[in-house]
């Protein structure tokens, strides 16, 4: 009777660990193609793979992908429902899901919803924004600027790590702003230059300080313009001086303002590693005997001492002469490397050049995002390997004594089986993200303006004619791959 | 301990099946009164268009800028509906909120309403076709418009507080009504709704 219940039981391990793996059809792998799709320029065929593996269990990270991917594919409107739903659903995910947390304790973290993590939350709204420019909406621009601004006051509050508040950010949605309400933009520039200088993202960019000097110029704060006086020198008094003269304030007047952002590269995808790991004696009669409260203490040890790299190199022969008494399999993510598609740009506008720089490092961000949770993934993945191994042990040790070695045996390799194939490493992130966004600024005079961009290493690409009107500013996108 | 893992493991797989039986559940359709109040995501919404509309109208029409206009002019004023500028964080179909504002305005019978500057390019559009192609008798005439005295526009505007799974949005809607001819404002409205957003930190 007992024996026919561990027999169910053992049913229920493998039914548990397929219903894990049922909706896990790695995003990593569906990922893997459509950014092949993506670096042939292919967008038609990376939609197409993407549709093919379908929402899965996520379809917020669907959502993303496919968001990214109308928007290149000059949908917006379609694009922006994609996004609309990715939010919508972002709102949702405050309430933790028992059942999945649960789950996600015996089998793996991919059972859990896919949840925006690092900058991918901002970048949400950088692109809606995008969109409702090419719709020719840019009230509704305005809205997801505010919303991007009001993001980044709810995470800045959550520490002072870069990629809760990058300076890019605000420095962009004080841009797209600028042209319905400069005092909503002035303080979008504060926050940027306040983010350059408080979380080590480098010296803000000299554009920025004009436009904060401009702005504080024309909304009277002459206290703040001081302030920006003394710290910025040179530069910031000459602007301030050509602001007082009406020729400066009519030459601001008469021309427009091209902003060039480059998309470069495929950002760094989460990979997944397996490791073996060496468990003592000691610690294997701790695992056998102790409660949950020690597989946890246990875990968090192990946890710090991978960490610290302390079991690198460690294989089966040496693991015997050092009386350890098994190797426990676990599947870690690791972070990849992200690829660049050129090393330098420049916007062209008739015989006016801009160098673009790097403004926003994203798979740099979001490795820093990585590393912060990374001690949490490891005592979390170590723990339940633990509970798994323990459980296996249990089942294989009573199947032994109701029914010999051998029942023994095939029990304990069918637990550990259906262990091995639960334990997968959560990879998932949005992987149609570039590498890093580059940026440039120009000042034009109206008319009909061709705009060139030149790579390094890349042939030149025309982004085409935009007509520059005075006093306007105009952000255009751009995406290599 | 191993007692405890199995355990655990028997209370998942009793919550599978438990979501497994939750799943079979379909669509639904039912319709509902158009006047009915719904909440159900705390964004700006159709009852909140249509409440702020009623109550602002309603206040604008009971002030006593209409009988100082009909004393003056012996003549309901005229009353085109401008820009409801949207400056909060989120997508708000205004325009639904200016029909709600102009049917009031027409329905009330006090003042008369003139087509906004959109609509207006389409009407005169049409008229200009009428001169080449209508019969005499049936064509409109050009330059026959009736010029507003008045402009009603205003603004949304909206402060979001959240602490973990409270969030409170504190909408105010202003709207100002300003004669055209001498930019002074004759009246001004002012809405204020409060919602409170709470999410529960679990769910199954």
């Amino acid at each position: 009777m007992r024996h026919r219940r561990e027999a169910g039981w053992i049913r229920g391990l493998c039914l548990g660990g397929l219903l894990a793996l049922a909706g896990c059809a790695s995003h990593a792998s569906t990922m893997h193609d459509v950014r092949a799709a993506l670096r042939h320029h292919d967008l038609e065929e990376a939609r197409a793979r993407l549709a093919e593996a379908g929402r899965g269990t996520d379809d917020l990270l669907f959502a993303l992908e496919d968001g990214l991917l109308l928007y290149y594919a000059g949908d917006p409107e379609l694009s922006n429902d994609r996004f609309e739903f990715a939010e919508r659903r972002v709102d949702d995910l405050y309430t933790e899901s028992i059942t999945r947390a649960v789950l996600s304790l015996v089998s793996s973290d991919l059972v859990l919803r896919f949840e925006p993590r690092g900058i991918e939350n901002f970048l949400v709204n950088y692109y809606r924004a995008f969109n409702y420019l090419e719709l020719g909406e840019p009230e509704e621009a305005w809205v997801e600027w505010r919303k991007l601004g009001w993001k980044l006051q709810f995470s800045r509050e959550q520490g002072d790590a870069l990629y809760l508040d990058p300076p890019f950010f605000s420095y962009v949605a004080g841009l797209g702003l600028e042209a319905d309400d400069p005092n909503d933009a002035y303080i979008a520039f504060r926050r940027a230059e306040a983010s350059y200088r408080e979380r080590g993202a480098g010296a803000p960019p000299p554009e920025l300080i004009d436009d904060l000097i401009r702005l504080a110029h024309d909304l009277g704060f002459s206290d703040h313009l001081e302030l920006y006086l003394t710290c910025y020198g040179e530069r910031a008094a000459a602007l301030d001086q050509a602001l007082v003269s009406a020729g400066g304030r009519a030459a601001r007047a008469d021309w427009g303002e091209l902003v060039v952002f480059v998309e470069d590269g495929l950002v760094a995808p989460i990979e997944e590693v397996q490791v073996q790991l060496p468990i003592t004696r000691g610690r294997a009669e701790l695992v056998a005997s102790g409660g949950e409260g020690a597989h946890l203490d246990l875990a968090a040890i192990l946890a710090r001492e991978y960490a610290e790299g302390r079991f690198a190199g460690i294989e089966p022969r040496y693991a015997r002469r050092r009386g350890i008494a098994y190797l426990m399999p676990i599947s870690l993510p690791v972070f990849g490397l992200g690829q660049a598609a050129f090393g330098r740009v420049a916007a062209v506008v008739g015989n006016d050049t801009a160098a673009a720089w790097p403004a926003l490092q994203v798979s740099a961000l979001q490795q820093l995002a990585f590393q912060d949770r990374l001690l949490g993934i490891y005592a979390k993945t170590i723990a339940r390997a633990l509970v798994k191994y323990a459980a296996a042990a249990k089942l294989r040790e009573e199947a032994e004594e109701e029914g010999g070695e051998t029942a023994g045996d095939v029990v304990g390799i069918l637990a550990n089986l259906v262990n091995v194939i639960t334990e997968r490493a959560d990879t998932r992130a949005w992987l149609g993200l570039p590498h890093r966004i580059w940026m440039a600024r120009l000042r034009v005079p109206p008319g009909r303006r061709e705009v060139r961009l030149l790579f390094d290493g890349r042939e030149a690409v025309t982004l085409g004619e935009v007509e520059v009107t005075p006093g306007d500013r105009q952000l255009l996108s751009y995406r290599v791959f | 301990m191993q007692r405890s893992a199995l355990s655990v493991m028997r209370a998942v797989l009793l919550l599978i099946f438990f979501i497994s039986l939750s799943s079979g559940c379909g669509k639904r359709v039912r319709r509902i009164d158009p006047g009915t109040t719904t909440d159900l995501s705390g964004y700006w919404n159709d009852t909140d268009s249509r409440l702020v509309a009623e109550g602002m109208m309603a206040d604008c029409l009971t002030h006593p800028w209409i009988q100082q206009h009909v004393m003056r002019t012996e003549a309901r004023p005229v009353v085109i509906i401008g820009t409801v500028r949207n400056q909060s964080m989120e997508h708000i179909a205004t325009g639904t909120f200016i029909r709600d504002l102009e049917r009031a305005f027409v329905n009330s019978g006090q003042v008369r309403v003139v087509a906004n500057p959109l609509e207006r390019e389409e009407l005169r559009g049409e008229r200009y076709d009428q001169q080449e192609w209508a019969s005499e008798e049936t064509r409109k005439r050009l330059r026959e418009e009736t010029g507003a005295d008045y402009m009603l526009n205003g603004a949304i505007d909206v402060i979001i507080d959240r602490e973990g799974g409270r969030e409170v949005k504190f909408y105010q809607v202003d709207l100002f009504l300003t004669d055209i001819e001498t930019n002074e404002r004759i009246w001004i409205g002012q809405t204020k709704i409060k919602k409170e957003i709470s999410r529960s930190g679990l769910g199954l």
